[in-house]
């Protein structure tokens, strides 16, 4: 008798085994459907093969695996796919997960078998490949994929291996059952892992409460060179860790595998498969379920299909109800309770109890610990659980670290000796868990850190390069006439003629900055405004110049570009931006000499003369923007592109235009304010500026109209709906900048206690109301449409009107928001009017009953939800 | 040597305690030299405890911003995303007194940003706005976050000019639950059976 | 009925709290009768008092901190006032059990955040406190009913304990047989025990007492409540000892046996050390705190100023219960070597 090593710990628990050894191993009847989860193994789940409609026979692969550790999932009766989706499946969180459902046919057509006729022969890699391919995982329990535990364990220096048949669980019998109804396949099972294995001995560990199935193994494993090792029944012996000890005194290290020890664990159950996949093709379609539990009339260990539901399995058993207090799935010392049997059995289930109240009394209340240390003389991993149990209640996770909470089985033999009657266990989980969030959480904290200074680095980066591109300019302007006049020999004589004209720009743009700077230094030196208005006006004839010098570019770039482009479209676009280009310089030169002008203090009739020539050159700006904007009109029209997408450009290059001429006007009204100009010139300038914002919101409005056809044409009918909500919430968006731009017009206004507040104040509020129309707009909309798909489909219209609900609270949201900003800006204002306070007061009061309003029916439709839903 | 030291016993005491200041310094000085801690690291150690959802809520632009002002004596209880742990955390590496969290509820609800597609108009400003880069998209055309990158800092909602943004508690996943923290032995009855059967007492 | 349940396991041993409290207090009762017997209705009265305090104060300090009442149940309080009622001297006066007693559970106890928080064993706490403080009273002990030529009736001692006005009868009353050995001056100890005729009758009671706690212990450890450790580790290391310094000289030192049987060994050995919330917890543990009692008892018995010392050299260990933990711990499956102490 070779020599049995003895764990620390461990316990006695009644066994109850003989209550499902009474009648043999039966075939559970076919189930009328099955749920196969695609994840019934520890790693990455399946990917689904087949769609919901298919026709599958028993033994299809219907899930693949994914790389790594993973294993894929078979059919295990014939019918068709009914469905695709989450389901309730078997975990404690009581959470559902992706499943595939299969409505039985009642045939149980099988596919083509392919078994492995010659595996004796066969190398390992067929071998392998047999496993991988008939989706088997660890049957034991934990459900780590078989293919992945032989490959690891292959990759180190392997010499024993190890059948656990200890099945050390109260209750359980099915590995039991196994044995005595399939020593065969156990043994050839155990001879193909040999083959691929190769190890020194063959160990298979059971325990002595189990003499038939001692008995069975005997014979069968007859002139093998397997040895059967009886171990003293103690729970959990059937642990990996706690069988490797027991029979070669191995110890597997902390956070290691038995593989570490040359040691390999298998089930019997899983060697079963191995021996049916590869002699007879079948893949995992089946396995042996304990139906225990003094709840059930005829308790038994039947062969069950994966993915019946377990409701239909306590039928076979005769479940009598009034006595069902507890159902747990395992045994009773590692499983977990159920709420329900309506959920499938998978590739782990090896035990269902049916408990009743005399069996599982309701959990005793939790008592305080009182440092007994029964629980240190039951733990099999020679641990304190109830240091644990302190840091664990403590949350000290640090510490229960240290004391090594993950060597930890959780195998409940502290939970089951404590006197106490703390649910140690889940005290341990608790902390596994939290230590395990806590993780991923610094994980991904360290992941955002790297990319938030990686954006940053990024920015910066980017920054400095706009930075050198700007200097680079200059310093290539600079060094422009040295650089060309060493150009020796020139490409063509357009490009020759092109140089010299760029050469005479650069030189009246030095001659026009000489001018400048003698004019600043004429002004800083203090001289009379004669010699300013003189020098003013060699400045501006410099600057004419230049402007010229700029145009003869312009023309001449046009030339070489229309003989090399393809299209004169293209060409004639081409000069017209330049123009344009030249129009903006002259502009912002007006508005150059317009500032210094006013800086200097010049007379208020010069000042309008700047002025105007500041707007001429505007409106020359403008003229050739639309131009502009009229050329892209015939190119893109001529490309394929619609007609419709054309003039939607057109119209946003327009907006784009009006908007600068409005941005443009602002700052000149700004600077006027600043520069203290009159009254008159600034309700002069204001009217310019609200002529802009009238000129852009046109155009806008514009735009939007052109975007109606645009969104209706283009996209497909059902789809117009959304179109509209599109252009409806661009049209907030519209509103919103032209609200925001009043208010900011206004508060610089009445900041400075300047221009006509009235006014300005009347077109911000009129703003605000076009804001809130559009808003409202918005949410009729929504609710029309919520109302309207209501009616089509009403689980589908519901969710919809819950969702349209939930914008429109948000818009009210925002509304009751700006008005109390509004509110505030205006209270902070010391000498406000009390009748504005108060208008606006009741504005937000408004928009608050709006929002209330808006909320009402958020809950309604919530209620009418959860009601139809319930 | 001797007859010195009786003949001028103050001058002694001076030179005497000259010496060991002489011999003190250099062994600090050297030690100084030999032991020499590169860097600042409280200030990693600060910014490995916060979050870094890099949300700004704390009035710092970043967490390492923030973590820089703790150790140069800022408030710790500013990290409304770490809520109460991460206060107790930089208590307990700093010595300081864990106050309770600057205006916010204790327990920070985790939250993923959500665009809603077919509203969003393609304006890539919550692009912009995001400090780690977890939303995806060009002008005008749809953006989407990367949920698993997106630290829920609520920076992309303000900007979004047709409010598509929605910022929603994360919801429980099957990979990441685990077994909530038994009730203890001082919860009174009712507390300790699980909520379906309370309702069936009740 | 729902079919849900917390977590693993869902089979647990028929064993509770309150069970070993109950089944500790059951072992304590023939030890209480043969007191009752040989010394008179005196313990009974004060294991009376003692237990009513006890769960009295309990009761009130649970409602003060508003915890459920169930924790009542768990049957410590009721443990520890027998404890402490049976260490008291069976004349004492009424007020030293109920001090001792609301002592133990509100200070003790209640204090340190209820029962498992305590670092020091309740009773033990209030006893070394009586002790100090009111020697006189605490050091007084009947002598064996046998030697009395009119013992009390329940009521006279019921009588004596609430007013006292029994007290100072003649011949009644002795110091303890540890007390007069300890200061039986320069008589060896052959001379002690042919001059004090009375004490071969004492220590014929207090050993019949002694055997009815080990009988109460074997039960104890029949019934697998307490490990055979801690009182194996008192009792030998006391033993030991003792059989060392009377080999050496047996005039002066006391015999081991006379260690064992007179004073409070054997209650200690099964009944104080082997408190669970006190003591140490893992089996080497156990044995070094065990070991430690009994040396100290040893010490302060020969060479202190008290007679006996089971109270402090209890409490002393119980200082050391965490020290103890730390550099006992188990080597975890799996690893290599025992991590000890906290890092």
């Amino acid at each position: 008798m070779a020599k049995i090593w003895d764990f620390h710990g461990g316990i006695h628990p009644a066994e109850h085994k003989d209550l499902s050894l009474q009648v043999p191993l039966r075939q559970a009847p076919l189930p009328a459907y099955v749920v196969l989860p695609l994840q019934q193994h520890i790693g990455a789940p399946a990917r689904p093969l087949v769609r919901v409609g298919d026709k599958v026979r028993t033994g299809q692969k219907i899930a693949d695996r994914q790389a790594g550790i993973s294993a894929c999932v078979h059919a295990s009766i014939s019918g068709t796919v009914v469905a695709i989706e989450e389901r309730p499946i078997a975990h404690p969180s009581q959470m559902q997960d992706m499943c595939i459902v299969i409505e039985s046919d009642g045939q149980d057509t099988w596919v083509e078998r392919a078994p492995l006729i010659n595996w004796q022969s066969a190398n390992a890699e067929t071998l392998l490949a047999h496993i991988k391919g008939n989706g088997i995982v660890g049957l034991g329990g934990a459900g780590f994929p078989t293919l992945s535990k032989i490959q690891s364990g292959r990759a180190h220096q392997l010499d024993t291996l190890i059948i656990n048949a200890a099945e050390c669980e109260p209750y359980i019998t099915a590995d039991d059952t196994g044995i005595r109804h399939y020593p065969q396949e156990l043994v050839t099972g155990i001879r193909i892992l040999q083959r691929i294995l190769q190890p020194q001995q063959t160990l298979i560990g059971i325990e002595d409460n189990k003499p038939d199935a001692i008995e069975r193994l005997r014979e069968a494993t007859i002139g093998t060179n397997i040895e059967i090792r009886v171990v003293p029944t103690k729970y959990p012996s059937g642990g990996e860790k706690q069988l490797t000890y027991l029979l070669t005194g191995r110890e597997v290290p902390s956070g290691g595998l038995p593989a570490d020890v040359g040691v390999l664990c298998q089930n019997v159950g899983t060697l079963i498969a191995v021996a049916r996949a590869l002699v007879q093709g079948e893949p995992l379609v089946r396995r042996i379920v304990t139906l225990t539990g003094h709840a059930l009339a005829a308790p038994a260990n039947l062969e069950v299909r994966l993915g019946t539901p377990i409701d239909a399995l306590l039928r076979v058993a005769q479940l009598d109800p009034q006595k069902l207090a507890r159902l747990i799935l395992g045994g009773p010392m590692m499983g977990f309770s159920l709420p329900n049997a309506q959920v499938p059995i998978t590739k782990t289930s090896n035990c269902v109890i049916a408990g009743t109240l005399q069996e599982f009394p309701s959990a005793a209340p939790e008592m305080p610990c009182i440092r007994c240390g029964m629980c240190e003389q039951a733990c099999p991993a020679s641990l304190l659980p109830q240091q644990l149990y302190w840091f664990s209640k403590a949350k000290e996770f640090d510490k229960a670290r240290l004391y090594n909470l993950f060597d930890c089985i959780e195998c409940g033999a502290c939970a089951y000796v404590c006197p106490s009657q703390i649910p140690l266990v889940q005290y341990y989980r608790f902390a596994k868990g939290e230590i395990r969030k806590e993780e991923s959480e610094a994980l991904k904290a360290e992941r955002a850190r790297q990319r938030f200074e990686f954006k940053q680095e990024r920015q910066a980066r980017e920054q400095a390069e706009k930075a050198a591109r700007r200097q680079g300019k200059t310093a290539s302007a600079v060094q422009m006439e040295p650089s060309v006049q060493k150009a020796a020999a020139p490409a063509s004589t357009e490009t020759l003629d092109l140089k010299k004209l760029k050469i005479q720009l650069a030189a009246k743009s030095v001659a026009a900055k000489k001018a400048q700077q003698a004019l600043t230094q004429a002004q800083e030196a203090g001289a009379s405004a004669e010699e300013l208005a003189e020098l003013t006006k060699t400045f501006q004839n410099a600057q004419q110049e230049q402007a010229q010098a700029q145009s003869a570019i312009a023309q001449a770039t046009e030339t070489p570009t229309a003989t090399q482009s393809p299209s004169p479209d293209v060409a004639e676009l081409k000069k017209l931006k330049i123009q344009l280009a030249a129009k903006s310089v002259a502009a912002k030169k007006a508005q150059q000499a317009l500032t210094q002008a006013q800086e200097a203090g010049a007379s208020a009739e010069e000042l309008a003369e700047l002025t105007k020539t500041f707007q001429n050159a505007q409106q020359e700006q403008a003229q050739a923007q639309s131009a502009i904007a009229q050329a892209t009109e015939t190119p893109t029209s001529t490309q394929s592109q619609s007609p419709d997408v054309a003039e939607l450009k057109k119209l946003k290059i327009q907006l784009a235009a009006k908007s600068v001429a409005a941005k443009k006007a602002q700052q000149a009204l700004t600077q006027a304010q600043e520069a203290g100009a009159s009254a008159e010139e600034l309700a002069e300038l204001t009217q310019v500026l609200q002529e802009a914002q009238q000129a852009q919101s046109q155009a806008q409005a514009a735009l939007e109209q052109q975007q109606v056809p645009k969104t209706q044409h283009i996209q497909a009918p059902p789809k117009a709906a959304d179109a509209h909500l599109k252009q409806l919430s661009v049209q907030i968006a519209v509103k919103k900048v032209a609200f925001r731009k009043a208010e900011q017009a206004w508060q610089q206004a009445h900041s400075s206690q300047q221009g006509d507040l009235d006014v300005l104040e009347a077109h911000m509020l009129n703003a605000q109301e076009a804001l809130h129309k559009a808003q409202a707009e918005l949410a009729t909309y929504q609710a029309q449409q919520s109302s309207a798909s209501n009616k089509q489909v009403t689980q589908d219209g519901d969710q919809h009107l819950l969702k349209k609900r939930k914008i429109a609270v948000s818009v009210a949201q925002a509304a009751v928001r700006s008005a109390q900003k509004r509110l505030d800006n205006l209270s902070e204002i010391k000498d406000t009017p009390s009748e504005q306070l108060a208008a606006q007061q009741a504005r937000l009061a408004s928009a608050q009953a709006q929002l209330a309003q808006a909320q009402d029916a958020l809950a309604q439709a919530a209620s009418t939800r959860t009601q139809e839903i319930s | 040597m001797l007859a010195f030291v009786s003949e001028y016993p103050l001058l002694t005491a001076v030179g005497a305690l000259l010496m060991l200041a002489l011999v003190f310094g250099a062994l600090l000085g050297y030690a100084e030299v030999r032991f020499k801690v590169e860097g600042d690291p409280i200030v990693e150690q600060i910014d490995a405890l916060l979050p870094q959802t890099q949300c700004g809520q704390c009035g710092f632009p970043g967490c390492r911003p923030y973590a820089q002002a703790i150790a140069d004596g800022e408030a710790i209880n500013r990290c409304p995303p770490g809520g109460a742990a991460t206060v107790q955390a930089l208590a307990d590496l700093l010595g300081r007194e864990a106050l309770p969290l600057e205006g916010g509820e204790a327990e920070p609800v985790k939250k993923v940003a959500y665009i809603r597609e077919q509203e969003c108009i393609g304006c890539t400003k919550c692009i912009q706005a995001c400090p780690v880069d977890a939303i995806l998209g060009a002008a005008r055309q749809m953006h989407t976050v990367i949920a698993d990158e997106c630290t829920g800092c609520d920076l992309c909602v303000a900007p979004c000019p047709v409010d598509c943004i929605d910022m929603l508690p994360v919801q429980p996943q099957l990979k990441s639950w685990h077994w909530p923290k038994p009730s203890g032995p001082n919860a009174a009855f009712a507390d300790r059976i699980i909520a379906t059967d309370a309702q069936k007492v009740a | 009925m729902s079919l849900l349940a917390p977590s693993s396991p869902h089979a647990h041993r028929p064993l509770s709290t309150s069970h070993v409290m109950a089944q500790v207090s059951l072992a304590t009762l023939p030890a209480l009768g043969v007191l009752t017997w040989l010394f008179g209705w005196g313990s009974l009265i004060n294991v009376m008092l003692a237990v009513t305090t006890a769960i009295f104060a309990e009761a009130l300090i649970l409602k003060l901190r508003k915890r459920p009442w169930r924790i009542l149940m768990d049957n410590s309080a009721l443990l520890t006032g027998l404890l402490l009622g049976l260490s008291i001297t069976p004349l004492a006066p009424w007020w030293l059990p109920v001090l001792g007693a609301a002592v133990a559970v509100v200070v003790a106890k209640q204090v340190y955040g209820g029962l498992g928080q305590n670092p020091f064993n309740p009773a033990m706490v209030a006893y070394a406190l009586l002790l100090v403080s009111f020697p006189l009273p605490m050091s007084l002990w009947p002598q064996p009913l046998s030697l009395q030529a009119e013992p009390w009736t329940f009521w006279e001692h019921l009588t004596h304990t609430f007013t006292g006005s029994l007290h100072a009868i003649d011949g009644y009353t002795g110091a303890t047989l540890l007390d007069a050995f300890k200061h039986k001056g320069a008589l060896t100890a052959e001379e002690f025990w042919l001059q004090t005729p009375v004490a071969q009758a004492v220590l014929n009671a207090t050993t019949g007492v002694s055997l009815a706690y080990l009988l109460g212990g074997v039960y104890l450890l029949w019934r697998g409540i307490i490990s055979w450790h801690t009182p194996v580790a008192v009792l030998a290391s006391l033993l030991i000892l003792a059989a060392f310094f009377y080999g050496a000289d047996p005039s002066q030192y006391a015999s081991p046996s006379m260690h064992l049987l007179v004073g409070a060994g054997i209650f200690s050995a099964f009944f104080i050390a082997t408190d669970p919330v006190t003591s140490a917890t893992s089996h080497k543990g156990k044995l070094v705190y065990g070991a430690g009692i009994g040396i100290l008892v040893y010490v302060i018995r020969t060479w202190g100023n008290y007679p006996d010392a089971f109270a402090f050299a209890v409490l002393l260990m119980n200082f050391a219960v965490p020290f103890i933990d730390y550099y006992t711990r188990p080597r975890t499956y799996g690893h290599a070597r025992a991590q000890r102490g906290i890092k």
